[in-house]
């Protein structure tokens, strides 16, 4: 069979293979079996799977030397390898906390880059504290797009109910990405079960912010969404009224049969006529 | 896809023996093209999906790896002369599993398109026209909405099965694994044409890779991760997502860390894919699994003995194979195989800068025919195009008749198990837990491996040895068999859930396959006498105060740390001597290795150092929790000081009757009423055989519960503002 592995490749697999064979195979069992040299030994590998698989193996693994690895792992270009060290720091405590620290004054550096991995960090910790440092990077005016649909992104991972003010006035950002970021993020906020902020956000100028908009009202069953989502079944979008269909559905309100049936009968998608008749079907 | 990248392989002449580290070529093109016509007669063609090449795929429960590129190929007739076919014809897709319909004419798959954040489901004709509205062309899409729905599979009675990420409890979070950390993939049913969409009950970690048996039921890989335990294993489950079976794998029977994509070859026996959880692209051994009366009785059959079980790179030659799918005599069969050469394993490939390279095979009677390889693709999920009989469609499992909201939980004997003998009148309750994670808002639990733990409360068990509760629904449930102190004597170390209505009431978790386990009134006491109410509202779950009858979670430091403050710090305050013992660590991994003495210490106060590893649990947790625990961590860098004393942990996580803190404070029978006069050991029961000031009955209830729960430093009582 034909491989397309070039010789210069295949040297180096035979390479790492014969290094590799010649340790024991590794332990199944998750969460322990790690080593110092088997993190580093990830890391040079620069695969985000291998990094995040020997990350996990070292969970409760006790390792001063890991921790200046971890460390730089912050800014690694991969949310999920940034993720995994975040993880890792946040499961000691003390780390978590000079970290965190460290993370909150970099939300204020002018450097989008860094103040992303901040907001991507202290989201992965998961700890309310980071609400209020977030919120108040969000209120910057000078700080980078990439940094703010972090910040909000972050704010979506923390998920504390306290975010909901910042979210909300985040749904009226300048920037289109934003705005559809923290409409996504209102329903992952653990206790708020109705976002009058994403049910205005249904006119968005953006069709991005409409979607979400329309997917937020309908994953809270928002009854007094009903009418807007109506008229979202009228968007220019097919994606915006797919999604104003299934969340009609959610709604389950019987109210919404007739302009259900005229999405089913006329759209012209047929994905939307699809969804549209499913919907119908859910009706109470 | 342009011709030139297609390699259809049998003039190549080869077929790869599975023999040890060898390629021999046993045949000519004709002997392969022959055997495949041989054992794929009557088959019309085979399906399989297409993926962009990746690595980022280790973890067997990764469900959402995207890379565009994707879509779902027919290869008619199944053989390299065969016509290639784009059904799906999706620019800039991932396709991430399928299933072929009872009738051969149309799939299901899960599918993410270009733009869309998530993976939802769909439905095709093989011919590419719409199953659902005659006349068009193209797929239709059965869910939208702002979650995740993958590994879809058609079900007797016009409805598909598939994973989703969409959390069953209105307002609560789904559960994200605390260790993988993604929102977890639950069980969920529609209709044909995406209506009637119903939730099935929540594991704590993800559920994965779906297939129908021929009984009807479905057969699926659960994450089993409760304390040490983390493996996935096959559990049996009926469409409507109720009455969840072992099948294979439980109490670290599999023969590999974890047995994914097991597909039915005929009634009672199975083809899967055993491989560890990590690093293995989702890929591993091929085994054959006779699932017996009994997932005690369970057994496979290595059919790739070569290829590695563990999470080790696969030698040249051997590799590692993705699924399986049986074809030809259901006795003897063979399978459609998606197989990848060379070191299958995602940290040798990353650092060479490679990925694997799945293609499709016949594999039969030990050696592997090559049907398709695309070796710019993966190609994976080879079905045969052959009509199939549909299943008979599972009656509705029976509600239970004491509640249409909660789970009936319960046993009608637990003196009846295959988890070892318990002496006759010894079991007097059963402990009844919740159990939670990261989505709760913290990413740890303290120095154990175990979960956030709620206790519901504690059922008697009847002189007949049964008990029976009332459960909240939908919530993942973890029982222990108390003995009269309060202590576990047997511990289900898996999460079990139901449904509103639904039974989960063993005879059950361990019994006969073929057994039915009929609850009636007057057939177990606790029945006849009714089943404990243990449901409550979730802002109700948490403790009011830390007595025995308010007490949920355990909090280290509201719980236990007051106690200790006033009863145990007099003498256990760090300051070496008798009671308190040192010893002294070297932490190899920094230069130069540096020695912390610790000395055991029962005050709150922060934890030493360590280079921030332990600090601010404190040093009461790291003095009973830690210390041989870390120590025993393989490979750590922690070594003992010459001459240093050998730490000890004095608290074994989720057995309390093991735990040499629990043995010192020597509990008081508890059940049925308290007495004090009365203890678990027949030893000095402390602090009172130093003069110290006794322990109560429920301070003493608390470390045990503690202990049993698995000694975690944080509960849901220290995640404020979440009204949990």
């Amino acid at each position: 069979m034909k491989t397309t592995m070039t010789t210069k490749k295949k040297t180096v697999l035979a390479a790492l293979l014969a290094t590799c064979l010649s340790v024991p195979a590794a332990s199944v069992w998750a969460g322990t079996g790690s080593s110092l040299g088997k993190i580093q030994q990830a890391v040079d590998s620069n695969s985000p799977d291998a990094i995040m698989a020997e990350v996990e193996r070292a969970e409760k693994l006790v390792c001063g030397g890991c921790g200046v690895i971890l460390t730089n792992l912050i800014d690694h270009p991969d949310y999920r390898v940034r993720e995994v060290a975040a993880w890792w720091i946040a499961k000691r405590p003390a780390m978590r906390t000079r970290i965190r620290n460290l993370m909150v004054e970099r939300l204020t550096s002018a450097n989008g880059v860094y103040a992303r991995n901040a907001a991507d960090i202290l989201g992965a910790f998961m700890h309310p504290d980071a609400v209020a440092p977030i919120s108040a990077a969000l209120g910057r005016a000078d700080l980078e797009p990439v940094a703010r649909v972090a910040a909000v992104n972050a704010l979506a991972f923390i998920g504390h109910k306290v975010a909901l003010p910042t979210l909300a006035a985040a749904t009226k950002d300048a920037d289109a990405q934003v705005r559809r970021a923290a409409v996504a993020a209102i329903r992952e906020l653990r206790e708020v079960t109705v976002s009058a902020d994403a049910r205005s956000a249904i006119s968005d100028s953006d069709a991005g912010v409409r979607l979400e908009a329309v997917q937020t009202v309908g994953f809270f069953k928002d009854a007094a969404a009903r009418v807007a989502l109506e008229g979202a079944l009228r968007d220019g979008d097919a994606r915006v009224r797919e999604n104003a269909a299934w969340a009609l559905g959610e709604l389950g309100d019987r109210a919404a049969f007739t302009a259900l049936a005229a999405a089913r009968d006329g759209d012209a998608s047929v994905v939307v006529r699809g969804i549209a008749a499913a919907a119908i079907r859910n009706l109470k | 896809m342009r011709k030139s990248k297609r390699r259809l392989v049998s003039g190549i002449g080869i077929a790869l023996t599975l023999l040890p580290g060898a390629f021999l070529a046993t045949g000519c093109s004709s002997d392969s093209d022959s055997r495949t016509s041989e054992v794929l007669k009557g088959v019309q063609g085979v399906v399989f999906i297409q993926r962009t090449k990746r690595g980022g795929m280790g973890d067997i429960f990764q469900y959402a790896d995207y890379a565009p590129g994707g879509n779902i190929f027919t290869l008619t007739p199944p053989s390299a002369d065969g016509k290639l076919t784009n059904v799906t014809n999706m620019v800039n897709g991932d396709v991430q599993a399928m299933d072929l319909s009872f009738d051969a004419k149309e799939i299901v798959y899960s599918a993410r398109e270009e733009g869309s954040s998530d993976y939802h489901i769909y439905r095709i004709n093989l011919d590419g026209s719409n199953p659902c509205m005659e006349g068009q062309r193209g797929a239709c899409k059965l869910t939208s909405g702002p979650d995740t729905y993958v590994y879809p599979i058609y079900v007797p009675g016009g409805r598909i099965v598939a994973m989703t990420t969409r959390v069953v409890e209105a307002n609560t979070p789904q559960f994200r694994d605390e260790y993988e950390r993604g929102v977890t993939a639950q069980l969920v049913s529609f209709n044909l044409d995406g209506s009637d969409l119903k939730l099935g009950p929540r594991n704590l970690s993800h559920r994965v890779s779906p297939a129908l048996a021929s009984d009807g039921r479905v057969l699926m890989t659960q994450w089993d991760h409760l304390g040490n335990v983390n493996e996935g294993n096959l559990m049996f489950v009926n469409p409507d997502m109720s009455t969840a079976r072992e099948a294979y794998g439980k109490e670290g029977s599999g023969i590999t860390n974890s047995v994914i994509k097991a597909r039915e070859v005929r009634p009672g026996v199975v083809v899967a894919i055993a491989t560890a959880r990590d690093r293995t692209i989702q890929a591993g051994k091929l085994i054959s699994i006779e699932l017996g009366k009994k997932e005690a009785d369970a057994h496979a059959t290595d059919l790739t003995p070569q290829v590695p079980g563990g999470n080790e790179p696969s030698f040249n030659g051997v590799g590692r194979y993705y699924d399986a799918y049986p074809v030809g005599d259901v006795m003897k069969p063979s399978f459609l195989v998606s197989w990848a050469d060379g070191p299958v394993q995602s940290e040798i490939l990353g650092q060479a800068g490679l990925n694997p390279d799945f293609g499709i095979y016949l594999f039969d009677n030990g050696k592997r025919y090559p049907l398709y390889n695309n070796p710019e693709m993966w190609e994976v999920s080879p079905i045969a195009i052959a009509a199939r009989k549909e299943p008979p469609t599972v009656a509705p499992s029976a509600k239970n008749t004491f509640s249409d909201t909660n789970v009936l939980m319960g046993a009608l004997d637990v003196y009846q198990s295959s988890l070892g003998a318990i002496a006759p009148g010894t079991a007097k309750m059963v402990r009844i837990m919740e159990g939670f994670s990261a989505e709760e808002g913290t990413r740890d639990f303290g120095l154990t491996m175990f979960d956030g733990h709620v206790r519901l409360g504690e059922v008697p068990v009847q002189p007949d040895g049964s008990f029976a509760a009332l459960v909240p629904a939908n919530v993942p449930i973890h029982q222990q068999l108390l003995d009269e102190f309060g202590m576990a004597i047997r511990t289900e170390n898996v999460w079990v859930s139901a449904g509103p209505g639904q039974s989960r009431f063993c005879g059950g978790c361990h019994e006969d396959r073929g057994a039915t386990t009929i609850v009636q009134p007057g057939v177990a006491q606790a029945i006849a006498l009714g089943p404990v109410n243990l449901d409550l509202a979730r802002a109700l779950r948490k403790s009011t105060d830390y007595s025995y009858a308010a007490v949920k979670g355990v909090p280290w430091d509201k719980a236990l740390q007051p106690i200790m403050d006033a009863k145990c710090v007099s003498c256990h305050n760090g300051t070496p001597g008798p009671a308190n013992y040192s010893y002294t660590l070297i932490d190899t991994s920094v230069m130069p290795a540096t020695p912390t003495t610790i000395t055991f210490d029962l005050r709150g106060i922060a934890a030493p150092m360590l280079d921030e590893n332990l600090s601010t649990y404190s040093m009461s947790h790291l003095s009973l929790i830690g210390p041989d625990r870390i120590l025993s961590e393989p490979n750590s860098p922690l070594e003992l000081a010459p001459g240093s004393a050998m730490p000890k942990s004095f608290v074994t996580p989720s057995s309390a009757r093991e735990s040499d803190l629990i043995k010192k404070l020597n509990p008081v029978r508890m059940y049925p009423t308290v007495d004090m006069n009365v203890r678990a050991f027949n030893t000095a029961t402390h602090p009172q055989d130093v003069g110290g000031t006794a322990l109560t009955a429920d301070e003493i209830y608390l470390f045990t519960l503690m202990a049993d729960m698995g000694g975690q430093f944080i509960s849901r009582e220290n995640l404020p503002g979440n009204g949990y």
